[in-house]
């Protein structure tokens, strides 16, 4: 019976293909918007005991430096670290010289950011030079600076423009989208601005994650009744909080991809139920031959499911193709923090989808056969 | 004496179309021992092709009972109908009604799907069914490459590949030309004779008529005389009941 | 001779099931087009209804956006002091500074935004006139009040009139809501430059300052004015300008995304269509050679499937048309990308998106159909006959 669904699937090939195709292109759609979220919400780069500090107002309000000794007595802090966003402009605005530019404090940053691995010398070399900043290795191999290079980068929220040499590389094995960013002295900047003593966020490590709530909460507490409240929240949440900002993304993107799905699943059963009903009096005949109405409705539905699986497989692998070939340039055209993959929830929803889809759509095709009255079929062609 | 294959049991039936009620069959009472091979003929709309539905189990009376094999099948659930069709029924119908994306052996073997038998064992019985009808050396053709003949041919086959209780045959010659319609008349004579397999044929030709042992009139519903055609009266068939009014 | 148009209208119907299902596959199409279509639109809408081609905008010398930037009062007294900058009915200059904060509040769903907050001058009513109250009133300086814009009063329960808010280290009242004909500042909470600045400890220094002239003209030369003078050293703008690239900035991803799902997901309608167009052909087989038998040529043939192939189009364009009205005036949130602050919009499907839709559905469906189309003018006519 295998063989006569796979029959029936190859009698009208053209028909077959083109549902195929359809059914392909509008699961391919969706994985990439899968794929698409899933980076945009992708928060696989925050360390679980790691507390983000920042002003309650907004991120655009800086903190007094006078925090960072009074936050560093805070029981389970094994660690703080202050970072200032200074961004400015690198080379051009094109989204593909976006990466995030932090002035920072030599002496603890890479301990707080343990992840991130620096050669001794290195660092020390950083430290000594006012002037120098790091660089993860990604972006050093892609821009091909070797140590020592100059570097100048226009400030745009800060109003100083810096020069910087680089002094070290570091790479980060466990999560190699944060080697796309650049560290340099925060002293260096403090005294371009003659304006010490502002802190844009603290970062700081607790000992164990199970702590992480008490410390965010004791943060806060801390600061409640001065003039600059803070915000203590995990890095996870903090880095969820700018995709929050955007506004609901993923409604959106599951809206559309609603609406896809309901467009394709109209083109698959239409096509299913073209076929179909060019074959009533065979399903009489099965029927007549002895064939029960359960073994009938299975070979409609399998039709239908071999379509769907088709589809799904087809689409899997042209979404990995495609999302490969595609992840550079996306680059070029919006600035991102890792690169667009097939994640797992990507692959479930192309294999899900189309065996769902295929499901569905032969159902009311099955049922109506299996349902046939033979005697009605018969007479219709005779 | 041999015993009935088919009795039915004072049958009526009664078809709803739209707001009208068509009353098709009226009253038929009929026994057709084993062996026998007849035919049923009639004006259209006599009823010729519902009484043959009625015997394959693919309709019900709306009254009466229809006994294959001792059997009363109007006691059957729709559930059971499907495999007792399986095992009793040889069905030809008259447009062949072959599946196209399959070939002649694989139509053929199709009723053994619902069987247990294994595939060699499915493969022997439909190569004899082919053998049978002279087309073994058609095996892997698809019906588009047979002629008419051919495939109703092939349906014989299928029709008894499973060693059905009964033959039932709706106008197996009426889209045939003539040598072909002889072809398929000489191979239902053989597979009555040879192979002793009780058929009913429904046919408005008469020369398929003659062929056959018996000969049943149906008028409105009605069976209005039956009568054995010369060349097979010796034979001695008996037990049928036309009921008249 | 032409077929009779009517057999084209009927034949379609004859097989509602198909027909009706191929409809609403490109309906859905034409739906998505004019969604995401209409949420560029509408954010666009939101921007270019905030500049006037009057105004000059000043920023600090190296910023890109108002958050960023900050000058102090007496570069702010010869700004409005310039002889290029128009006057008011009170004969003072229409100037205002602005001092522009961000703050994270609650929108009602529970998610967090930045929120915009501008303390103006007085001067900042007359220089924009298409901000009018809509309920309450205007604040008082010196009283820690605010006023709302209609957009934000909707989305963020803190803002409602009447309530109380914290901004910075000052609990404000909103005293009055605000709608500012569709622009941006519907996204904004006004309230005095002194009580903002206090509040956040600003001191004297302002963000902006907005500078309104006669004409466009005289504002492209009061820019060029500001921009020779080096002791300034600020940076005008055409506040068209500003925002237009805000606007461009944010529109085109949306742009983007929508052409590219447009375009995807018409191409699978196309096959749908085909799909639909070949059954009817083979369905349809002895009906057309009869129709040959009769007389009709090919090229009638032809015309007679792309026509019902184009009336599909129509009839699937309009539907999911009428389907994406409802989105019309929706009202959506999201991140200014440059500022960094909430902006709200509401999308707007335009006639001409509409129309795009329509047109678009037509394409689809013909494309898809023509195929078909050609294979039925095509086949021989005993052929045709010789099926069902």
């Amino acid at each position: 019976m295998r063989k006569l669904a796979l029959r029936n699937l190859l009698r009208n090939k053209l028909r077959t293909l083109l549902t195929v195709i359809s059914l392909v292109l509008a699961l391919v759609l969706l994985c990439f918007l899968t794929a698409f979220l899933d980076l945009l919400e992708n928060t696989s780069a925050a360390a679980d005991n790691r507390i983000v500090v920042r002003s309650a107002i907004s991120l655009a309000t800086p903190l007094p430096e006078a925090y960072w000794r009074r936050l560093e007595t805070l029981p389970h802090v094994t660690g703080i670290t202050p970072l200032n966003w200074y961004q400015g402009t690198f080379k051009d605005d094109r989204p593909e010289n976006f990466f995030p530019r932090f002035s920072a404090d030599p002496a603890t940053v890479f301990e707080v950011f343990s992840e991130l691995e620096i050669p001794a010398e290195q660092l020390a070399a950083w430290q000594q030079d006012r002037a120098g900043f790091v660089a993860g290795k990604a972006l050093a191999d892609k821009y091909g600076w070797k140590l020592g290079d100059q570097i100048f980068i226009k400030g745009d929220i800060y109003p100083v423009d810096v020069n910087l040499t680089l002094r070290g590389v570091f790479t980060v094995p466990a999560v190699p989208s944060s080697e796309r960013q650049v560290f340099f002295h925060r002293r260096y900047l403090e005294e371009a601005m003659s304006n010490p003593g502002i802190v844009g966020t603290y970062f700081l490590a607790i000992d164990s994650p199970d702590n992480v709530a008490a410390v965010t909460k004791a943060a806060e507490a801390m600061f409640v009744n001065s003039d600059a409240q803070v915000r203590a929240e995990t890095e996870k949440a903090f880095q969820l909080s700018f995709l929050e900002m955007m506004g609901n993304v993923r409604l959106l993107f599951t809206a559309i991809g609603l609406a896809v799905i309901v467009s394709i699943l109209f083109i698959v059963a239409n096509t299913m139920a073209m076929a179909a009903r060019e074959r009533t009096t065979e399903v009489a005949v099965l029927k007549t031959l002895g064939f029960s109405q359960g073994q009938v409705l299975s070979l409609v539905l399998l039709e239908a499911l071999v379509v769907g699986l088709a589809g799904a497989l087809i689409a899997c692998g042209a979404s990995a193709l495609l999302i490969g070939v595609f992840s550079a340039g996306l680059e070029k055209v919006m600035p991102l923090f890792g690169t667009l993959a097939m994640t797992p929830r990507a692959w479930a929803i192309g294999l899900g989808l189309g065996l769902l889809v295929g499901l569905f759509s032969g159902l009311a095709p099955a049922v109506s056969a299996a349902r046939l009255n033979i005697v009605d079929a018969l007479r219709r062609v005779a | 004496m041999a015993s009935n294959v088919v009795e039915i049991d004072n049958v009526t039936k009664r078809y709803r179309r739209d707001d009208f009620e068509i009353e098709v069959l009226s009253g038929v009472s009929l026994a057709v021992p084993e062996g026998a091979f007849i035919a049923l003929m009639g004006p259209s709309g006599s009823g010729k092709s519902t009484l043959l539905n009625l015997l394959a189990g693919i309709d019900r009376p709306t009254s009466g009972a229809v006994r294959i094999a001792g059997q009363d099948i109007t006691r059957l659930s729709e559930g059971d109908m499907a495999p007792w069709r399986h095992r009793h029924i040889g069905f030809i119908f008259q447009f062949y009604n072959l599946i196209p994306v399959l070939t002649a052996f694989e139509n053929v073997e199709l009723p053994l799907t619902l069987t247990r038998l294994s595939k060699a064992q499915r493969k022997v019985k439909v190569e004899t069914a082919l053998k049978v009808v002279g087309l073994a050396n058609r095996m892997d053709h698809y019906p588009r490459q047979l002629s008419g003949g051919q495939e109703q041919r092939v349906a014989i086959a299928r029709a008894v590949v499973t060693d059905p209780t009964l033959l039932l045959a709706d106008e197996p010659t009426g889209d045939l030309d003539a040598k072909s319609a002889e072809d398929v008349l000489d191979l239902l004579v053989q597979l009555n004779k040879e192979f002793g397999k009780t058929i009913v044929m429904v046919t408005h030709d008469p020369r398929a008529a003659e062929r056959a042992h018996t000969l049943l009139q149906l008028e409105k519903g009605r069976l209005v005389s039956s009568a054995a055609p010369a060349a097979h009266a010796a034979a001695g068939i008996s037990g049928i009941t036309g009921v008249a009014g | 001779m032409k077929i009779p148009f009517k057999y084209n209208l009927r034949s379609l119907f004859v097989r509602r099931g198909t027909t009706l299902m191929t409809i609403l596959s490109i309906a859905f199409v034409v739906l998505v087009y004019v969604g995401v279509l209409a949420l560029a639109g509408g954010l666009r809408v939101a921007f270019t209804a905030s500049g006037d081609p009057r105004n000059v905008l000043v920023l600090r010398d190296g910023a890109k956006t108002e958050l960023e930037s900050f000058f102090d009062e007496e570069k702010r007294r010869q700004l409005a002091a310039l002889s290029g900058v128009a006057k008011g009915q009170d004969g003072q200059p229409l100037a205002s500074a602005s001092v522009y904060i961000i703050q994270i509040l609650k929108r009602t769903d529970g998610s967090e935004s930045n929120v915009s907050l501008r303390g103006v001058e007085p001067a900042m009513f007359a220089l924009r006139p298409q901000v009018a109250l809509v309920e309450g009133r205007r604040f008082e300086p010196g009283r820690s009040e605010v006023i709302v814009g209609q957009s934000l009063a909707k989305r963020f329960p803190g803002l409602r009139l009447g309530n109380d808010i914290a901004f910075g280290r000052v609990r404000f009242k909103v005293v009055g809501v605000f709608d500012a004909a569709g622009g941006s500042f519907n996204s904004e909470v006004w309230g005095a430059t002194r009580d903002v600045s206090d509040a956040f400890r600003r001191g004297s220094s302002a963000s902006s300052m907005v500078l309104q002239t006669a004409s466009p003209e005289a504002a492209a030369r009061l820019v060029k004015v500001i921009e020779g003078d080096q002791r300034l050293k600020l940076k005008p703008m055409l506040e068209t300008r500003y925002y237009a690239e805000q606007a461009g900035t944010n529109a085109q991803q949306f742009v983007i995304l929508g052409s590219i799902l447009a375009v995807v997901m018409a191409v699978g309608a196309c096959f749908a269509a085909a799909n639909t167009m070949f059954s009817q052909v083979s369905a349809r087989a002895h009906e057309i050679g009869t129709l040959r038998a009769l007389g009709f040529r090919r090229r009638n043939i032809l015309t007679a499937f792309l026509i019902e192939a184009g009336l599909l189009g129509v009839i699937a364009g309009v539907l999911g048309a009428v389907l994406a009205l409802p989105l019309n005036g929706l009202t959506a949130g999201t991140m200014n990308a440059v500022t960094f602050s909430e902006i709200s919009f509401a999308l707007r499907t335009t006639p001409n998106i509409l129309a795009g839709g329509v047109l678009l559905a037509v394409v689809t469906a013909l494309i898809g159909g023509f195929p078909a189309a050609l294979s039925a003018s095509r086949r021989q006519i005993t052929a045709l006959l010789r099926e069902r």
